[in-house]
């Protein structure tokens, strides 16, 4: 099998948004809006802040969608903003979100989205070998 | 250099940075539980952005199973009818009731009553024995009777039979109401025993049916024979469709499952579930049936007429005491209906199992919330759903007839006001039902259960014509007065041969889906527009639509599975050539 090989896709990163069941389809078609890729919705069980209000807890679904959504580094920012605002996570329980950098990503890329990302001035950053952890962009 | 997702990410949302340190408690010394979650205090603010979304997520679905429908009987009657609409007031009123009601209700029996159903279901196998099991499930079903919303229509509306041209109904329905309902639950605790067995004993649904209904007709025909009892049938057959509504269903179901799944046997048709529902809406019929049968061997006909009419001087002269006038009634009828469940529920669970709730506060806001629900759905009930039936039916004659409320009546030739009336009736059928959400849900389970060879919309348009006729048909056995066993027998005879060549699947799903159509919503709306139409065009009984509704997309949906399997044969023979 010598002529398999990896590509290994740098710069990712993984938004996860954990929100009330029933809820995930609006925030991934947010997300793809604005250029996601695609989505994995599981479903989950946890303890927060439902647990701490008493009564007020039973307005708050104790099942949960959680989203997870890979980017690029360039869409991050205006992914995770889309993410946020059509959860409408800025309301008291709606969810929570968080985005990680990614070390790399491997799957099936098709060799003409390969070969044009190896062109000389290719917007995409794609490497052969693996790579040490992202080198820092500074954040300004 | 700049990069543009910066800009946009300062143009779109304004953002700030904080540190999560600051906010995670910090270890205070001396103090052990001083890093432990402290408990929250919500502003009115903050309360009100979380109560808005929850509460308005929960209305608008009954919003959208009430209004259609009522608007749609308003509309046809101010404009095909052209008869102004009485006590507009009241009407928005009580269907607001409605509306709130079930959104109680319903919230209210997920929060409070399922906890019960899923740990009792959970624990009970491991700790009784099935005997003691089956008995608890059999009680149940008697207890979730009396809390289904719908059956408190039957209970209202018996009032308006007519004593002497009905004898045996008037006397069921005002003197023996009780009974009535625990004969109904006892049928629906049978039918939760024998679905359970089912369920642990893999049994096909096929001869159960054949048993069932086949003892169902049988005694439809011993009624029929006898003259005073034939206006019981519409009653009896309407029952069955009362009875599988949103407490029972999910609550039987839910404890069968958990039963099933710890008694070892590996049910691996998911089908397994189904049939309950089946048995459920046929027992009550039997049990019906077999209460007038026995009431007519107690009282003669002209015993009740007589007693009828000292009772109806008796109460005019008599003061009514302040519970039994509206809208106290209807609380004392909405505790009435879900303090027997909920006692023997918690019998159940604290005394029997030993077992405590997860979350004690939640549970208790959750009864509480159902029984508010309960109540407010009875008033609605009374002032809204009933009200706007009664009144669509006693005008809808005007079409086709004089009738004394409507003054431009006939307002159509009588060929032409009938289509319209049955017409009327096809429509509000096909609406009411696809807009029902327990038909959705069925429309999944079907196209996943049949990898997709059964699609969901298929079922959903052929189980909604199915009621269509089944309605249509209804309300033209009131308007010709013809008899219902001359359309029930048939019509279930032809239900049991395509069952007999249907597979199983077909089977299961087709026979539940009676149950599915007729909920809470459609259920008194039905049954009130059916009493008005009744006495307007001074037919014996107004009952039995419910019941067309039923076998209607039984036949509907056994019709297509056939459909379907004579298409994927041709198909094949073709690929085969």
């Amino acid at each position: 099998m010598a002529d398999r090989q990896i590509t290994y896709l740098t710069d990712a990163l993984i938004i996860t948004c954990i929100v009330q069941a029933s809820r995930a389809d609006t925030i991934v078609k947010a997300a793809q809006n604005v250029g996601a890729q695609g989505a994995t919705v599981t479903y989950a069980r946890g303890t927060g802040v439902r647990e701490r209000m008493g009564l007020m807890g039973v307005t708050i679904d104790e099942q949960k969608e959680m989203v997870r959504i890979i980017v690029s580094e360039e869409q991050a920012d205006r992914v995770f903003e889309a993410m946020y605002l059509a959860g409408d996570l800025d309301k008291p329980g709606m969810g929570i979100m968080f985005m990680n950098k990614l070390d790399r990503i491997a799957t099936y890329i098709p060799d003409e989205v390969l070969a044009e990302a190896n062109k000389p001035a290719a917007k995409l950053k794609k490497r052969k070998t693996a790579t040490r952890r992202p080198t820092k962009k500074a954040k300004k | 250099m700049l990069r543009y997702s910066s800009v946009l990410r300062s143009n779109a949302v304004r953002h700030r940075e904080i540190s999560y340190n600051k906010l995670t408690p910090k270890p205070v010394r001396g103090k052990k539980d001083s890093l432990k979650p402290q408990r929250l205090r919500l502003g009115f603010e903050q309360t009100m952005a979380l109560l808005m979304p929850y509460s308005g997520v929960r209305v608008l679905d009954q919003m959208k199973a009430v209004i259609p429908l009522a608007l749609y009987l308003v509309l046809f009657q101010l404009i095909i009818l052209r008869q102004p609409v009485e006590a507009a007031f009241l009407l928005v009123g009580g269907l607001t009731a409605v509306i709130v009601g079930l959104a109680l209700f319903m919230e209210g029996l997920n929060v409070g009553l399922m906890p019960f159903g899923t740990l009792i279901g959970d624990k009970l196998p491991r700790k009784a024995s099935m005997p003691v099991m089956l008995a608890i499930i059999a009680v149940l079903g008697v207890g979730v009777t009396f809390a289904e919303p719908a059956i408190g229509a039957l209970q209202a509306f018996g009032a308006s039979v007519d004593v002497t041209r009905a004898p045996y109904l008037y006397e069921i329905l005002n003197n023996w109401t009780l009974p009535l309902v625990l004969l109904v639950g006892a049928g629906v605790g049978l039918a939760a025993v024998l679905g359970t067995l089912r369920f642990v004993y893999g049994w096909s649904l096929k001869p159960m049916i054949y048993i069932a209904v086949g003892l169902t007709l049988s005694l439809t025909l011993v009624v029929y024979g006898n003259n005073d009892l034939r206006a019981i049938l519409g009653l009896a057959w309407d029952c069955g469709a009362v009875t599988t509504g949103p407490v029972t269903v999910p609550l039987v179901l839910s404890l069968g499952i958990g039963i099933a799944n710890s008694a070892g046997q590996n049910s691996d048709n998911s089908l397994s579930g189904f049939g309950v529902v089946t048995l459920a809406s046929l027992f009550p019929i039997i049990a019906v049936l077999l209460l007038s049968l026995y009431v007519s061997t107690q009282v003669s006909a002209e015993q009740i007429v007589v007693a009828a009419a000292t009772v109806g001087s008796a109460t005019a002269d008599a003061q009514q005491s302040i519970w039994a006038q509206s809208p106290l009634q209807e609380v004392v009828l909405g505790v009435r209906a879900i303090a027997p469940l909920v006692l023997f529920l918690m019998f159940v669970l604290f005394i029997v199992l030993r077992e405590g709730l997860a979350n004690k506060l939640f549970t208790a806001y959750g009864l509480v919330l159902s029984i508010v629900g309960m109540c407010v759905f009875n008033v609605g009930l009374t002032y809204g759903l009933g009200a706007i039936g009664a009144q669509t039916g006693a005008v809808l004659p005007a079409a086709f007839m004089e009738i004394a409320i409507s003054e431009i009546s006939p307002i159509y030739t009588a060929a032409l006001g009938l289509v319209l009336v049955i017409l009327f009736a096809w429509f509000m059928g096909f609406g009411a039902t696809l807009a029902e959400p327990a038909l959705n849900a069925l429309g999944l389970t079907v196209q996943n259960l049949t990898n997709g060879a059964f699609r969901k919309s298929m079922l959903m348009y052929s189980v909604a014509t199915g009621v269509a006729f089944g309605i249509a048909l209804g309300i033209a056995k009131i308007l010709f007065e013809i008899d219902l066993a001359m359309l029930l027998i048939p019509l279930y005879l032809i239900a049991l041969v395509l069952t007999f060549f249907s597979t199983e699947e077909f089977v299961n799903v087709a026979w539940d889906s009676a149950g599915v159509t007729t909920g809470p919503v459609t259920v008194p709306l039905v049954l009130a527009m059916g009493l008005g139409l009744g006495n307007a065009v001074s037919a014996v009984e107004g009952f039995g639509i419910l019941s067309m509704a039923s076998i209607g997309p039984i036949i509907a949906v056994l019709g297509m599975g056939q459909y379907i399997r004579f298409k994927q044969s041709r198909a094949l023979t073709a690929e085969a050539k």
